[in-house]
This record gives C-alpha cells, sequence and structure tokens, in this order.
C-alpha cells in the first residue's frame, strides 16, 4: 500500500492526478491512497503528525510556505529521504537548491498523463528497493538491516563495517563475499568501500559525498566503474 | 665541426619527437610550461654532454633511459604505463638504429659513419612514430585531420640520403650538410604542421562563437518579446479578471473558456523551447532547435538543470556540435526525428541526444568504438568538431557511449559538473 501525496493551490490539477494515479494504479493491481493539499502549510501539519508518503508531486510555486521549502522541512527537518519527490512547476527554469532536495523528476504543467504514468512507475521501482533487507551473522546472532538504511560497506581489517543512519555495525567477514549478493544500487568505490548510492549526495571525479556529509575517496581503480555506472543508471 | 652540429640537432630532434609522441599518447601534461621546459632542455643538455664527453656505451644507454624516464614521469604518474612508455620509445629507437644498419652494409667511408648514420636513423625514428600515432588514431576512432603528407616528407629524406650513399655522388662532408639541411626541413615541416592544425582549430571555434552570439541576440530579442507580453499582461489583469466575472455571473462558460485560451496563446511564446534560466544555454539551444522544429517532423526536448549552471560554455560548446550534427543526420531520413534531452543530478550533467539516421551515414565498428564517416562535405570542420567535444568530455573526467539500435542514433554523455 503506497502513499501519495498531491500539493498544489490548483484544484483541478490535484484532482486530475489524484484520478490519472488512482486509474493507474488499478490498472497496475498496486493498493495506493492518494491525499490532497492546497497549501504547504496543510501539508507540512501533516507530516508533523507522524504521517508520512511515499511519493509527492509537489508544486514549487506555492503561494506562502513554497514547495521549496517544503521539501527542504522533508529532507532536513524530518530527516526523510526515503520520500519520493516530483516537483511540478509552471517554468522549465530552477534554483539550485532545488536540486540538494534530490527529487526524482521535474514536470511542466501542463502535465501529460503519460508523465505522471511514468513518473508513479519509477517512484515504485525505487521504492520496491527499500524492502530489501541484508543478513548479518553474528557468532550465533541473525539480524537483519534494510538495505535502505545502509550507507556503505567498509572493510576494516578483518571486519566488516556498515555505516547505517542510526550508527555502526561490524561483523568478521569480507568484501568480496557480499559483494555478490548486494543489490544494483551498491556501487565498488574502493578497495574498502562499497557505498549505496542512494545516499550519495554528489558526486565528483575523486570523491563522493554523502548525505550525511561523510565524503569518501574514489580510488583510481574503480573511477572508470562508477562512471560505467552512472552512464547506466542516470 | 660539421659532426657536432649534426649530433646536436639529431639528438634535439629525438627528444622533440619521444616528447611529441608522450603528447599524443597521454595528453597534455598536468604541470606548467617552465617546468616541462626545464626537464626537457635538462634531458637534452645532460645526456648530449655526457655523450661527447664520455663516448661511453652504457653511461650513454643510462643517461638516456634516465632522461626519458623524467620526461615519461611528467606525463603519467603510474609506474607500469612510465616503463611501457619508456621501454617503447626506447625500443622504437632501436628498431631504426638496426633498420639503418641494415640498408648501410655496403657504405665504408669510416669518419662520416657515425653522424650520417644517426640522422637516418632519426629520419626512420620520424617514420615510426608517425606510423605509431597513425596506428593510435586508428584504434581510438579519432576523427582526427591527418595529413598523408605528413609521413612522405622523412620517407623521402631517408631515401634520398640512402640514395646518396649508395651512389656515391656526394662524398662525406657534403653528404652530412645536406643530411643537416634535410633534419632542419623535416623539423620546420613538423611544427608548421602543428600551426596549421591549430589555425584550423581556431578558426572552426571562432566560427562557433560568432553562431554563439547570434543566438544570444535572438535570445535576447525573444525574451525582450516575452517580458513585455507579461508586462502588458499584467497591466491589464485587472481588465481580464472583471471581463472574467463579468461572464461568470451570466454564466456564459463557453464564452470564459475561449476568453481563457486567448489569454494563454498571448502569453506563450513557442519560440521559446528551453527556459531553463541560463541565457547562455538558452540562447544556443533556442536558436538550433528552431531551426530543427522547422525542417523536422519531430522534436522533444526536456531539460532540467539548475539556472545557474557553471561551465556553460563548454557545455554549449558539446550541445552545438552534437544537435548540428544529429539535425543534420535526421534531415536525411523519411522520420526526420530528434529528441534531446540533459538532467544535472547530485554533480554530474547528463546529455542524452538521439536522432534517426539513414544508410548514407555509414557505421564502422572497431573494437568497441563506433566510428562514424559523416556524409558533411566539410570533413575537416566536422572532425574538429567531434574533437572538441571529446576535449571537454575528456576535461570533465567525463564518458560517451555511442549507440545504433535499428535505425536510431543515440549518444550519451555524463560530464562531472559541479
Amino acid at each position: 500500500m503506497y502513499d501519495i501525496g498531491i500539493c498544489d493551490d490548483g484544484q483541478e490539477i490535484c484532482r486530475f492526478i489524484k484520478e490519472t494515479i488512482e486509474s493507474y494504479a488499478a490498472i497496475c493491481k498496486q493498493f495506493v491512497h492518494v491525499d490532497v493539499w492546497h497549501t504547504g502549510e496543510d501539508l507540512k501539519d501533516y507530516l508533523e503528525d507522524g504521517n508520512s508518503l511515499d511519493l509527492l508531486y509537489l508544486d514549487i510555486e506555492l503561494f506562502q510556505l513554497n514547495g521549496m521549502d517544503v521539501a527542504r522541512y522533508i529532507r532536513n527537518q524530518l530527516d526523510d529521504r526515503r520520500m519520493q519527490i516530483v516537483y511540478i512547476s509552471g517554468k522549465q527554469s530552477y534554483a539550485q537548491q532545488l536540486f540538494k532536495t534530490q527529487p526524482m523528476d521535474f514536470l511542466v504543467k501542463p502535465i501529460s498523463k503519460e508523465q505522471i504514468e511514468e513518473s508513479f512507475d519509477l517512484a515504485l521501482r525505487l521504492l520496491e528497493e527499500k524492502e530489501n533487507r541484508f543478513r548479518l551473522e553474528r557468532g550465533k546472532d541473525i539480524c537483519y538491516i534494510r538495505y535502505s538504511d545502509v550507507l556503505y560497506f567498509c572493510s576494516y581489517g578483518r571486519k566488516i563495517q556498515i555505516k547505517t543512519r542510526e550508527g555502526t555495525e561490524e561483523y568478521y567477514g569480507k568484501l568480496k563475499e557480499i559483494q555478490e549478493e548486494l543489490p544494483e544500487e551498491f556501487l565498488r568505490i574502493h578497495t574498502s568501500f562499497i557505498v549505496n548510492t542512494r545516499w550519495i549526495a554528489h558526486y565528483n571525479y575523486e570523491q563522493v559525498v554523502m548525505e550525511n556529509g561523510e565524503i569518501l575517496n574514489v580510488s583510481q581503480k574503480y573511477r572508470s566503474e562508477v562512471r560505467k555506472f552512472l552512464m547506466r543508471s542516470l | 665541426m660539421i659532426d657536432l652540429l649534426l649530433y646536436i640537432v639529431t639528438n634535439l630532434f629525438r627528444i622533440f619527437l619521444s616528447d611529441r609522441f608522450l603528447f599524443f599518447f597521454c595528453g597534455a601534461p598536468p604541470i606548467d610550461k617552465k617546468r616541462k621546459a626545464i626537464v626537457f632542455w635538462g634531458y637534452f643538455f645532460s645526456n648530449s654532454i655526457l655523450y661527447l664527453v664520455f663516448h661511453v656505451a652504457w653511461i650513454n644507454l643510462l643517461s638516456n633511459l634516465v632522461g626519458m624516464v623524467l620526461l615519461v614521469s611528467l606525463y603519467t604518474k603510474s609506474k607500469k604505463t612510465n616503463l611501457f612508455l619508456t621501454s617503447f620509445i626506447y625500443c622504437l629507437g632501436v628498431m631504426s638504429e638496426l633498420f639503418c644498419v641494415l640498408i648501410n652494409t655496403t657504405y665504408q667511408d669510416g669518419i662520416m659513419v657515425n653522424q650520417i648514420y644517426t640522422v637516418e636513423t632519426i629520419f626512420m625514428f620520424f617514420i615510426c612514430e608517425q606510423i605509431a600515432e597513425r596506428i593510435l588514431t586508428f584504434r581510438r576512432g579519432d576523427d582526427s585531420v591527418y595529413s598523408p603528407v605528413l609521413l612522405l616528407v622523412p620517407v623521402s629524406s631517408l631515401g634520398l640520403v640512402v640514395w646518396l650513399i649508395y651512389s656515391e655522388s656526394l662524398r662525406g662532408k657534403n653528404i652530412a650538410i645536406l643530411s643537416l639541411c634535410l633534419l632542419c626541413i623535416n623539423f620546420f615541416m613538423l611544427y608548421l604542421y602543428n600551426i596549421t592544425i591549430n589555425a584550423l582549430t581556431q578558426k572552426y571555434e571562432h566560427a562557433l562563437l560568432e553562431q554563439l552570439c547570434g543566438s544570444y541576440r535572438d535570445q535576447l530579442q525573444l525574451s525582450g518579446e516575452s517580458e513585455q507580453k507579461v508586462r502588458i499582461f499584467r497591466h491589464d489583469m485587472k481588465h481580464h479578471l472583471n471581463e472574467l466575472r463579468f461572464m461568470l455571473q451570466r454564466k456564459k462558460y463557453t464564452e470564459m473558456e475561449r476568453y481563457m485560451e486567448r489569454m494563454e496563446s498571448f502569453l506563450e511564446n513557442s519560440e521559446e523551447i528551453v527556459k531553463s534560466g541560463n541565457l547562455e544555454i538558452d540562447s544556443l539551444t533556442n536558436y538550433l532547435l528552431k531551426q530543427a522544429k522547422e525542417k523536422l517532423k519531430h522534436v522533444e526536448v526536456n531539460v532540467q538543470i539548475p539556472e545557474d549552471i557553471k561551465h556553460s560554455f563548454d557545455i554549449n560548446m558539446v550541445l552545438g556540435n552534437l544537435l548540428e550534427n544529429a539535425i543534420e543526420a535526421a534531415l536525411q531520413t523519411e522520420e526526420k526525428f530528434l529528441a534531446f534531452d540533459m538532467k544535472w543530478r547530485k554533480g554530474i550533467l547528463k546529455i542524452e541526444m538521439s536522432n534517426s539516421f539513414s544508410q548514407s551515414l555509414i557505421a564502422k565498428t572497431v573494437g568497441e568504438d563506433v566510428r562514424l564517416l559523416s556524409t558533411k562535405s566539410n570533413a575537416i570542420y566536422h572532425g574538429i568538431g567531434l574533437q572538441s567535444v571529446k576535449r571537454i568530455v575528456d576535461k570533465y573526467h567525463g564518458d560517451m557511449t555511442f549507440d545504433t539500435e535499428g535505425n536510431r542514433f543515440q549518444i550519451k554523455i555524463i560530464l562531472y559538473m559541479e
């Protein structure tokens, strides 16, 4: 069941997007619940109460609390990196800061049914990834960590450190062993690092910057791998 | 006296040729010209002096190898590559010497043997180096402008010297003087060739810049028109709202709809296709895409970049080249299709362009690269255009891939861009 939100001060466009998604979801045999808000404040109140969304269609040019502020609130205060944000806008010109909120896509009004359906497909594909988990064996204990919570795997002596949003887990193992079973968003950037690309905020040729501010080096050996990955996935 | 001169000139030419090969193989070295000049001349002087003072084979060999390793280290940090390049250049030198020994078996005049022989070696070295460059160009699938004439000069010089020696029409000192002159001719011709290539590239870039200026002018006009329209509209807003309210009260809904459609079409400036907010990029793309929309049947555009993206000049170089090629190729097909997609995410700029293409565009697969022979008449400009694109892709540590599926040709470029 996916929670989908639409926030736009235009009633008609909200209705249009809601209807398109509900009928498309039925065709795809997905269960969705669609909520609509017409101001940024209403949406923010809803989220403050502890509710969350999987996919949000957000108008950039809302009247008071504008779309970018809402998105920043979601990413920074709520620390929600999981929500897929699709900006809808009347114009094609976007401020630099808008990109820092890591949107999934930009749609320019007038929006077509196909565009909404395509973004819905992509969002679902990205969201589904989040459910898979990594199995961690430590002696007699077995615990599971969601892949979407993992920032990176780091090898340290004979151990592997798993850096997650909450902290760090350690266990004995080798990166070579786990590399195969990791899903495709995990990328080797260094002999000692396998990184979850969903958590990368910025790519440089020699380093990557993670969403939590950490900077990891990309060793020369893996630079062309990283490039090939970007070529495939962007 | 003449020996000394010959030796100095040949040694200089040899080191110059090695440097030229390194430049060709590795690209421009990441250090400033001064340091490179110091290493270059240092190598030359130390190598020459050691040879002239000692005349001992192993000192010669050592000073050569050490100097070469130093020179190569300027171009590449990797030890493996350094070893490979040094050995390769040294081998070329040895091969050239061997070849010259083989063709000189009958010549007996002892005193001059050394220097003439060195001269022949240098010509041979030049030929080998040119062949190596050519092979590299071919393997890279480079669309470079390469003239076969360049190779003829050292070949004919070598031929001339060897023939003169064999036919014994000139003796000793005269041959030496002739060789010296031929060497200088070779050297200057190479220099001239480089200058010509640079001039051509500059001319091409100049033409592109002119086009860019023309497109700015158009864009400013377009923006001005749009702004003017918005100003008029805002001014009349109250009036329009009154009209609409009036119609609403009278429940004249269809009239309202028509009125609003007129308002909408007044505001819209359909000539402005790309409105990313970047003056430079909007200018160039609108200029070219306007032509595309007129000449082609189906044009898709999607641009999602920040309104203050940096390095717009370089981006424009790439876009200008790609769009022109794509439009021209699409024009020659039935389908006349062009799709242009540009996105900026997380520090990476992705440019994707696909167009319909016809059989008159021959595609040959060389290894993993796709080499294109375009139908464009001014092939030199075309070659330089793609070279500019390659240069910019390398500058931003990016990558470029080609794909030909069915009758669609697709280029995908990613650049690391702040």
